[in-house]
């Protein structure tokens, strides 16, 4: 009994190691997806939208350098260990000012502090296994207002599944006050399982468990359409071109101005996408 | 819209075709080696079957003055309960012989300076437990060999008043026999107090003092059977610990019904004797006597060991015909077959670790770590192990959090975790040796850097994902380490596995399966319980409730 629950359609890690990463992603493939720097310039390359790199930082003597070119930015800036998975590492900034440096949420930092977690990325301390990494620095996306829902804590990302070219399934992922405005579903965001056809979200999850209403604004979750879910699509299709992945996970935000712009890819996506959408991926698979 | 049926991820085996049939080939490989090795060879198992065992090692160091030199040592004799083996002495310039009553005697004409001499042996000695009668009475004769066993002397002042008042006491006249050993063996084991007193005690003082160390109680035992007429004597020896120690164990051994059966007031052993004594010289005499006018210092070393298995597996590789004789190129250089035991465990414990995470799903941190804290289990012993696996995680997390502050960067702030995780173990294993707890052998080889590293995941973790996810994990890291220790310390598994080496190639079999696998792990079964549709109803069911 158990070993044939073990082996419905429901994909594991085991299975989605062996079928899916090791048939379809090569390790030069995976280690450009872990690379956000190189992914970028790919992407770039493939006309994808990316947000505008402000600067990309491969050294510690540059950690106080790029200071005066970060006092210039308007629209606040993102820093991102170059390797860093799950988010981790990543800070959201307003302004750079004189004497201290702004981050979206929480007391502002004193400008030592900020030049020591820029030392602490490139010292490999987000680089699960790298001895050193690089900070990549971006402008932040001004996201579209009310994008998927109303009221949340931080922009909402869309997380589209894509098999050999072709989405497969997605996921639009919502920040939480738990979440601390971050979408990742292992801080604590919502999961909202989107139908591929009508981009209209059908279930939704929170720490892998069903929900309704978000917990926060405690508005509706389900029957919510995603505006421009079809270009999403198709912008996700275009990353499979650019990247040498047979199977990743797109991250998408919309931005104001630019529309929806990607902010990632990921050579090992999560498999709670299956919970999100009450569907496993090899019914997924079996549909596309 | 596949069209390479072969590529297709969906697929209902969840194990390679491919994969199992290269591992029955392997096993196949296996099973003709080891076959080979039994019937041409002539390996078998049963005498690597493993027996425990002591080494037992005396080092005397011997100044002399130009005189006659000798020295004696009650031999340990072979016995029902004992046996002997690999009996060997090292002396420069003395003679050895041993006399009929085993007794070891080193002689030396005009000797002087200073020399070692060392007597070493295997002893394996079995727990025995003997019958007591019932309803017999105490004898009015004995045979006369027995007479030297019944009289005062010296020290067991049998005739004494006080003691032969206490004796009739406690048991008395025509108290049978059963009940008289034990009225005796009670008063001395415990209303004599006892006491770590050096040197000798006869039995009237410790019947004064009320309290007396192994030999004053004997004493005292020996001289109150006498006086009710039991034929008694002290037995001398060596309780075996893994220990470096000058001090013997004294018991007594009474007559009863044609033969001697042992007593232990001190540690409450009655008419038995436990697997840990060591029987050496009968009688009230030393151990090792020596003459007058020498400078002369003992200590004995004695550790355990598994002695037959050395033996055992380096006789297998012996025959002529055997392409397989590595073991006796690694003894020829002088490697350890323990250590080479070790090593072969490593893979093992490797795969306890590889189908806890992709069978059942337990994630440690640090992707062997587990193995390789088992493997210092086995150094320190199982609680001390795991005493120092908490200590090194709550230290140098404390430490990591302080540094933190400080805003190091990370190596240097590794490097300087794993100085303070190598002093604690440190003062932690100087602690525990103190208070007797451990031998010296713990410290040797637990694995600090990595165990370093495990301090820096689960303060990272902690830090990222929250204390409960990190304690989570740490305490799935300890438990899958529990499970590779008690793998890899199994005994049968290493004899197995050191006397037919190639059973590791099982291992890579298991593996190649293992890594086919494609199904859920155990805990995925929980996490997607709700897809799992009629397959997983059972799961279902538990959630809901």
């Amino acid at each position: 009994m158990i070993l044939r629950a073990m082996t419905t359609g429901v994909f594991g890690l085991n299975r989605r190691n062996r079928d899916l990463v090791l048939r379809n992603n090569p390790p030069a493939a995976i280690s450009l997806a872990n690379d956000k720097i190189a992914t970028k310039r790919v992407l770039a390359a493939a006309g994808v939208p990316v947000p505008e790199t402000i600067v990309d930082l491969s050294s510690h003597r540059q950690a106080r350098s790029i200071y005066p070119l970060l006092m210039r930015v308007e629209k606040g800036f993102v820093v991102k260990p170059s390797h860093g998975s799950q988010g981790k590492g990543i800070t959201l900034f307003t302004h750079a000012l004189k004497d201290r440096v702004l981050p979206l949420h929480g007391p502002p930092w004193s400008l030592k502090e900020f030049v020591y977690y820029i030392c602490r990325i490139l010292s490999g301390e987000y680089a699960m296994g790298h001895p050193v990494d690089d900070v990549l620095i971006e402008e932040k996306i001004d996201p579209e207002p009310g994008w998927i829902l109303e009221d949340l804590p931080g922009p909402p990302d869309l997380r589209i599944l894509v098999y050999q070219g072709d989405p497969i399934l997605s996921m639009a992922r919502l920040p939480t006050i738990a979440s601390a405005g971050r979408a990742n579903l292992h801080a604590g965001g919502v999961g909202l399982g989107i139908d591929m056809k009508t981009g209209r979200s059908t279930h939704a999850i929170l720490n892998e468990k069903p929900i309704l209403h978000h917990p926060d604004s405690g508005l509706e979750l389900i029957g919510r359409e995603v505006s421009g879910f079809a270009e999403c699509l198709q912008l996700a299709a275009r990353c499979a071109t650019a990247a040498p992945l047979g199977y990743m996970g797109v991250d998408i935000i919309r931005d104001r101005v630019k529309g929806p712009v990607v902010i990632e890819i990921n050579a090992h996506p999560g498999l709670a996408i299956q919970l999100a959408n009450r569907k496993s991926l090899d019914d997924a698979l079996r549909e596309h | 819209m596949n069209q390479n049926l072969q590529d297709d991820p969906i697929r209902i085996s969840p194990l390679g075709k491919k994969e199992i049939a290269i591992a029955l080939i392997i096993t196949l490989i296996t099973g003709a080696l080891i076959a080979y090795k039994v019937l041409a060879l002539g390996y078998s198992m049963t005498t690597i079957e493993p027996e425990d065992g002591y080494s037992v090692r005396l080092i005397m160091d011997v100044l002399g003055n130009g005189r006659d030199c000798t020295i004696r040592l009650a031999l340990p004799v072979q016995s029902e309960r004992q046996t002997i083996i690999h009996e060997k002495e090292v002396a420069q310039s003395f003679r050895y012989s041993i006399s009929p009553g085993r007794i070891g005697k080193w002689y030396a004409q005009t000797f002087s300076g200073k020399q070692t001499i060392t007597f070493s042996c295997l002893a394996q000695t079995r727990a025995k437990t003997y019958p007591m009668p019932d309803d017999a009475d105490i004898p009015t004769t004995y045979p006369v060999h027995l007479q030297n066993d019944l009289i005062a002397d010296d020290h067991t002042q049998s005739k004494a008043p006080e003691i032969v008042q206490k004796a009739n006491s406690l048991a008395p006249p025509g108290t049978r026999l059963t009940q008289t050993l034990k009225a005796v063996f009670n008063y001395c084991m415990r209303d004599v107090r006892y006491m770590k007193i050096r040197g000798a005690t006869d039995a009237i003082t410790a019947l004064r003092l009320g309290e007396a160390s192994c030999n004053g109680k004997v004493r005292l035992m020996v001289a109150m059977l006498r006086a009710k007429g039991i034929p008694a004597r002290m037995a001398n020896g060596l309780i075996l610990e893994t220990s470096r120690k000058r001090t013997s164990h004294a018991w007594v051994e009474a007559w009863v019904l044609d033969r001697w059966v042992p007593f232990c007031p001190t540690n409450d052993y009655f008419a038995q004797i436990p697997d840990t004594y060591l029987e050496l010289a009968k009688g009230d005499v030393a151990i090792i006597t020596h003459s007058p006018n020498i400078g002369f210092d003992w200590k004995w070393i004695i550790h355990r060991q598994l002695n037959h298995r050395e033996k055992a597996v380096l006789s297998n590789t012996e025959h002529p015909f055997n392409i397989l004789r590595a073991w006796t190129t690694l003894k020829d250089y002088h490697v350890s077959l323990d250590l080479i035991m070790v090593i072969l465990m490593i893979p093992i414990g490797a795969t306890v670790v590889a189908f806890a995470r992709n069978f059942v799903g337990l994630v440690p941190f640090g992707t062997f770590m587990p193995a390789l804290v088992a493997v210092s289990f086995r150094d320190t012993g199982f609680p001390l192990g795991a005493v120092m696996f908490a200590t090194v995680i709550l230290v140098g997390c404390g430490t990591n959090l302080l540094l933190m502050k400080l805003r190091l960067l990370h190596i240097p702030r590794l490097t300087i975790i794993i100085t303070v995780v190598v002093m604690s173990i440190l003062s932690l294993s100087i602690v525990c040796i103190r208070l007797g707890l451990s031998s010296g052998a713990a410290v040797s080889l637990f694995p600090m850097a990595i165990l370093s590293l495990t301090t820096e995941r689960f303060t990272m973790t902690m830090i990222v994902e929250g204390w409960r996810d990190a304690v989570r994990r740490l305490i799935v890291t300890f438990l899958v380490s529990c499970i590779c220790f008690l793998v890899i310390n199994w005994t049968f598994l290493q004899l197995v596995v050191t006397a037919y080496p190639e059973i590791l190639l099982l291992n890579v079999a298991i593996n190649l399966v293992l890594g086919s696998w494609t199904g859920l792990r155990l805990v995925e079964l929980w996490r997607f319980r709700d897809l799992l549709g009629s397959a997983g109803a059972g799961f279902k069911g538990r959630g809901a409730a």
